[in-house]
């Protein structure tokens, strides 16, 4: 058999779609002196496959995919991951602005209420009331980093073990600045310093205090 | 529907496999409880079979264009997450938000090329690793004859070209390809062999031959 009678034997082949059912064909239907024939051409091998695709003469089962780029999977999950812990991190950020925004709100209207209310107290009651001391222990602070390069900020001190995975650092749309809001305990020292992309271990340069890492390096100091 | 992929194959179940469905649905309950490490597996697991979606659905997207595509694709879905509804396949749910992007991404791009006949060009598909030297000869037909009928479906209206391509090429049933496109089953049946005659006919005039 030529690649002229192969070609008239794949037209042939394709002619039979309508009578094909949800099986298709299997390769053995398939005429010997073909298959003898695209062993050896790639050109009428390539044909025969293209018009099984369309005849459809594979079962379900299986479905072939072009060969993935090398390391794909294990680039794309960790883009997707390092993706959605920055939008967290902002979400997390605009909530808790959201929050204050909020609470803002409230005690200059609980502001407002007591200075209509308190011309309707008696004498005896009006006097000196005592400033509410904080009873939370814990302090929010927010850590910033320029860093317009970088992909990926995070921060590691005391406070997380100097663990690289748990505090992200959000980037501020269109800027090279990461930010970060924290609440730690009061009353306490902690040392800490930021991870760019996973590898650049650097200290905080906007904070006060700079001490030896006892690795060569510096630790930043958060007096809380 | 969690996908096992080997070199050049991506061996897929029904989407109502209740084994994977379930994998799948744990997965999910993970990631909406705060395990991102969950969400990271459901993205490898499905990064095979939505990589050979783009690819298809936009042949003339280049590797890293599509590996763009696959990261906006996966953050859709992983905000859209809590309106996910219990009980229902995240397979199809997530096929659905992905031929979306692709969808909107190919109105944007006005200079939409697939829909023009694409000329098989052997030195491209070797640079796109579709076809390579060292690979089993097998793998090397499969992959040409992808792209001859890749070439083929630049002509089909884009309603055929998508049923096509997700029932004959990404292997889904006649129901999942239903649900997947929001059409009736009937109209799954219906598009595919009006897709698959017009495949026939292309493929019988154009007889593809470089002695030709």
């Amino acid at each position: 058999m030529n690649c002229k009678e192969c070609n008239a034997y794949i037209d042939r082949f394709l002619g039979q779609l309508e009578r094909t059912g949800p099986a298709g064909t299997s390769i053995p239907d398939i005429d010997r002196q073909v298959l003898d024939h695209i062993s050896h051409c790639h050109t009428c091998a390539v044909r025969m496959q293209a018009a099984r695709m369309v005849v459809h003469t594979s079962g379900h089962d299986a479905a072939t995919v072009p060969d993935l780029p090398d390391g794909l999977q294990a680039r794309v999950t960790k883009s997707v991951l390092t993706a959605i812990r920055q939008e967290d991190a902002r979400t997390v950020l605009k909530d808790r602005s959201n929050w204050r925004s909020r609470l803002q709100k409230y005690l200059v209207a609980a502001a407002a209420a007591a200075l209509i209310l308190i011309p309707l107290v008696g004498e005896r009651d009006r006097g000196f009331i005592p400033a509410q001391e904080s009873t939370s222990q814990l302090a929010q602070v927010v850590l910033q980093l320029e860093a317009p390069q970088a992909e990926v900020v995070v921060v590691v001190g005391d406070w997380n073990n100097w663990d690289p995975q748990v505090q992200h650092l959000a980037k501020n749309n269109g800027e090279g600045t990461w930010s970060i809001m924290m609440e730690l305990e009061r009353g306490r020292e902690y040392r800490y310093q930021f991870v760019i992309d996973g590898e650049q271990w650097i200290p905080d340069p906007n904070a006060y205090l700079q001490v030896d890492d006892g690795f060569g390096g510096k630790n930043s100091v958060l007096e809380m | 529907m969690g996908t096992r992929y080997e070199k050049g194959i991506m061996y897929t179940k029904s989407g109502t496999d209740g084994k994977h469905h379930e994998l799948d649905t744990q997965l999910v309950y993970r990631t909406l409880h705060e395990d991102k490490e969950a969400f990271g597996q459901l993205v490898s697991s499905y990064t095979p079979t939505f990589y050979a979606l783009v690819k298809r659905m936009a042949p003339d997207k280049s590797p890293e264009s599509i590996e763009d595509d696959l990261q906006e694709i996966f953050l859709r879905i992983y905000r859209a997450l809590p309106t996910f509804r219990e009980g229902s396949p995240f397979f199809s749910w997530a096929y659905t938000i992905a031929i979306n992007w692709i969808r909107s991404q190919r109105r944007k791009e006005r200079s939409y090329k697939a829909v023009l006949p694409i000329p098989y060009d052997e030195e491209a598909a070797v640079l796109q690793g579709n076809h390579h030297t060292d690979a089993p000869e097998e793998a090397a037909i499969a992959a040409e004859a992808e792209q001859l009928v890749m070439q083929a479906l630049g002509e089909l209206k884009p309603a055929y070209r998508e049923v096509f391509i997700l029932r004959m090429m990404q292997g889904l049933s006649v129901s999942d390809t239903a649900n997947v496109l929001r059409i009736p089953e009937g109209t799954v049946k219906t598009y595919l062999h009006r897709g698959r005659n017009k495949l026939r006919d292309w493929l019988v005039k154009h007889h593809w031959n470089p002695e030709d």
